[in-house]
């Protein structure tokens, strides 16, 4: 092995670790906030890795099935291929995304959250099974705004390749896509807003509806997984579209900082906003965003 | 499409405390639901044919547990009614005070219980820790936070304390001031509304036929209040007003419960400024033997939830010979519920059963 | 009581209890409580999760399933009924796992001494940790008593769930006299399914 991809496999290691931890920390962080907003203290920075640990720590290990084992397991390899080729600055920051494009990317996301719908199918819960069809509704609304927005980048750039994206966008934040094109922008971040899965579209996890939703036959170990999972995922997330609307970042710093920025956006709408019903969810991505996805594409193409 | 038989509860976060609810669901729609109770039975009517009237007084704020003091007020006005107690006049006044602040804090935890069913999650952390202020005040004057054994046949238990008044009108004040924020965080909140509007409706034309009582009842535009109908305690002397909304759905309820706790507040508040002097309770004969002549009575009061009745029988000893309890939780935890979950969304179960108020405690006993 | 065989230190029981110092700290700090209010003391909890008390930083939350709860916190009175779902979420709980017996109702029968639907000694059935005593407990006993479950756990002695494994036929054998349609009713007779 040359010493280059050596080293490129070394800063990727490190970018996935980094990630778990990172993402830990803003979900941490998030919680002190939603905490002052509803006037307490919140539990302290560090709680995300105690729960993890303790989840780490379970003595019994009780499944339903080979596919319920798998299926955590599965999510993982999905959330890190998907990782990997996502840029995350310049030299070995970029991992290997040169590798493969948006579209790959987006089919890659999609991996983890099918191989979870298996492994709760198999664990035969009824809230777990009524949780992830309403999770895959709420998905299919989203992407459809979504993938309009990556289209019209696309067409924009004449190119799916993340890095030629962040690369136009050198030069001051009015050269960033979501100010340079704002319908696109627009549509990206609504669209966004079902991604993060904070209310009004928890709908998935909703405790009173469905109790843990999906997660609901996950205890232990499984838990565990899932929230390393999850952690890794919500920064996978928020650094593509960082990526792709927000200038990329020249160093990691930057994006860390650009990416907490993006993450409380939809934060602060999950804490004023009850969930909607279910048929909303979709009726909702299904209106407005794409509206305007639809203008900003003809936009783009003319 | 097929057809799933879903048990929501006894352990399930959505439920409002012990109960079960088989559901028969198809995709999102309920086709069929079925309320299983027991799960709280401890046979409180049994339990107070065992103990004297002043025993019996720890057991029946056990019945309702998010509102207590109606049961204590419902219990002490049919002794003193069986036995012919004479009630002094500022000890109605500080017992209505106590009804009304219950009603309050019942109000602060249902916004609580109703926001978090729709996940707004900042809400029941508002208003659940506004709640306990009132509760400090309850501490203040009975020395209990949630059960109070304050209302005593022949009166109530202690004075004001030195300072009460200002303290009240201080919450008051700032519970006023809260409303405001509560207001624009939830009924008025869009997606509140959306979910709100059009969800478990009550047709006006059935409402009474299934009796419905209390705010849902007037959420449907029927004007129907304890208070009003037949006065207890003082409140033919206070000024306050019925409010009804039509539509009968969920958010008719909400502006109903709003517009009474806006009204709570200024019932204390008067309470506060017109107040008289005087004795506080008349003394009972020696609770042990304690013995009340014969006869049968029905008192009511008009609870949070709606109207609270209990229908008390002597035999003349120390003893109660047969108490039984009608709350407004049991016909709407059970038959009304039956009626109008079929045909709604599996998601909204849970607040429509926030918004009928039931408390599976009392229905049980 | 008498008849309770307290767990003894055979070899099984020390590596069960054998946690490191990272994970003996990691269980201490994150307990998270299955969402069940079996009893009216469930009032008082809302009070002691939301902005006043917040349990939160001490680590505390609520979750929704048996699966995930490190803690069940048993609020009141239990009636048969409800005896059998509290069996039966207790067993799904993945180990370490710890109970609280919240108000007195638990400790004796409280004020339902003589009812005829209630049981009256809650560790006849299952194995508590820890109780909180009072008739509703104020906000403050029941941090109070997380915190001193919380010292249990550091200290090692938090072994309900190892005296349930260990005691299993005796646990069983006292819910079967008040169950009476035990196997009739679909209850498993093993331990951890
Ligand atoms: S101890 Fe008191 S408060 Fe707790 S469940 Fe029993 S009666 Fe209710």
């Amino acid at each position: 092995m040359s010493t280059d991809s050596m080293y490129r496999l070394l800063v990727t290691i490190a970018v996935i670790l980094g990630s778990i931890i990172y993402g830990f920390f803003i979900n941490s962080l998030a919680r002190r906030i939603t905490a002052r907003v509803q006037n307490r203290m919140g539990p302290p920075l560090k709680q995300p890795f105690i729960d993890v640990i303790k989840l780490y720590s379970k003595r019994t290990f009780v499944t339903h099935g080979i596919m319920q084992t798998l299926g955590p397991i599965l999510m993982l390899t999905g959330i890190i291929s998907t990782l990997i080729l996502i840029p995350y600055g310049k030299g070995y920051l970029t991992l290997y995304s040169s590798n493969g494009d948006l579209i790959t990317i987006l089919y890659i996301m999609t991996f983890g959250q099918l191989a979870m719908a298996l492994a709760v199918g198999q664990a035969g819960n009824p809230y777990g099974t009524i949780g992830v069809a309403r999770g895959l509704t709420r998905m299919f609304g989203y992407e459809l705004p979504l993938i309009l927005a990556l289209i019209s980048l696309i067409a924009l750039n004449h190119s799916a390749d993340v890095n030629v994206i962040i690369a136009n966008q050198h030069g001051g934040i009015a050269n960033w896509n979501a100010f340079r094109h704002p319908f696109v922008g627009i549509t990206a971040l609504l669209a966004m807003l079902g991604m993060m899965s904070y209310q009004p579209f928890d709908n998935a996890s909703a405790p009173a509806e469905v109790a843990s939703g999906p997660i609901t036959e996950f205890g232990g170990k499984f838990m565990a997984i899932m929230m390393t999972t999850n952690a890794m995922f919500v920064v996978a997330k928020l650094a593509l579209l960082v990526d792709l609307f927000f200038g990329g970042a020249s160093n990691i710093f930057i994006l860390a900082l650009k990416i907490f920025l993006l993450y409380l956006y939809p934060l602060f709408v999950g804490l004023v906003f009850p969930r909607f019903a279910m048929e909303d969810t979709f009726l909702f991505f299904w209106k407005w965003p794409t509206l305007i996805g639809f203008i900003g594409l003809a936009i783009a193409i003319f | 499409m097929k057809t799933t038989k879903l048990y929501l509860g006894p352990q399930h976060p959505g439920i409002t405390g012990n109960m079960m609810i088989e559901l028969d669901v198809e995709g999102n729609k309920i086709l069929k639901s079925k309320t299983h109770v027991g799960y709280l039975h401890r046979g409180f009517e049994k339990l107070m044919e065992r103990r004297t009237y002043i025993q019996s007084f720890p057991i029946v704020c056990r019945i309702c547990v998010p509102e207590p003091d109606v049961n204590e007020n419902n219990y002490a006005r049919a002794v003193e009614k069986l036995s012919g107690l004479e009630v002094p006049e500022r000890a109605k006044w500080i017992r209505t005070m106590v009804l009304e602040m219950a009603r309050l804090q019942s109000y602060l935890l249902w916004m609580g219980g109703q926001s978090g069913s729709m996940g707004l999650y900042t809400m029941p952390q508002w208003t659940i820790g506004d709640r306990d202020y009132l509760l400090d005040r309850f501490e203040e004057l009975t020395g209990g936070r949630v059960y109070h054994l304050y209302v005593w046949p022949g009166g109530v238990r202690k004075d004001l304390p030195i300072g009460f008044k200002t303290r009240m009108l201080d919450l008051m004040d700032y519970l006023e001031s809260r409303m405001k924020d509560y207001t624009k965080l939830m009924f008025e909140n869009a997606i509140f509304k959306k979910r709100a509007i059009g969800t478990g409706v009550i047709p006006k034309d059935k409402a009474l036929e299934w009796g419905v009582v209390g705010p849902v009842l007037r959420g449907t535009g029927i004007k129907h209040d304890v208070r009003i109908d037949e006065p207890y305690e003082i409140y033919d002397k206070l000024e306050f007003e019925v409010p009804t909304y039509e539509g009968g759905d969920i958010y008719s309820r909400a502006l109903v419960r709003k517009f009474e706790f806006m009204q709570s507040i200024s019932i204390i508040r008067q309470i506060m400024d017109k107040i008289p002097e005087g004795p506080i309770y008349n003394r009972i004969p020696n609770p042990f033997k304690w013995k009340i002549p014969k006869g049968y009575t029905y008192v009511k009061l008009e609870s949070s939830r709606g109207e609270f009745g209990y229908f008390m029988a002597s035999d003349g000893s120390e003893k109660l010979r047969r108490v039984n309890v009608r709350g407004p939780a049991y016909v709407h935890g059970i038959s009304l519920l039956e009626k109008i979950l079929p045909g709604s969304r599996l998601g909204d179960v849970s607040t429509i059963l926030n918004s009928l108020g039931v408390c599976p405690p009392e229905m049980e006993r | 009581m008498d008849d309770l065989k307290r767990p003894t230190l055979d070899s099984d029981f020390t590596c069960d209890m054998a946690f490191n110092k990272i994970t003996k700290w990691a269980q201490k700090n994150s307990l998270w409580l299955l969402a069940y209010g079996t009893g009216c003391g469930a009032i008082e909890l809302s009070p002691t999760m939301t902005s006043r008390y917040d349990w939160s930083r001490l680590g505390i939350r609520g979750s929704a399933t048996p699966r995930q709860a490190d803690l069940l916190l048993i609020t009141g009175y239990l009636s048969t009924k409800t005896l059998k779902r509290v069996i039966r979420s207790y067993e799904q709980m993945q180990d370490p796992k710890y109970v609280i017996g919240f108000g007195s109702c638990t400790i004796n029968g409280g004020m339902y001494y003589d009812s005829y639907n209630t049981i009256k000694q809650l560790d006849l059935y299952i194995p508590v940790d820890v109780y909180i005593n009072g008739c509703m407990p104020r906000p403050e006993a029941v941090l109070s008593g997380l915190a001193y479950l919380k010292d249990k756990i550091g200290d090692k002695k938090a072994d309900g769930w190892i005296k349930y494994k260990q005691n299993f036929e005796w646990y069983r054998e006292n819910q079967k006299k008040i169950l009476k349609s035990f196997n009739g009713d679909n209850m498993p007779d093993k331990y951890n399914w």
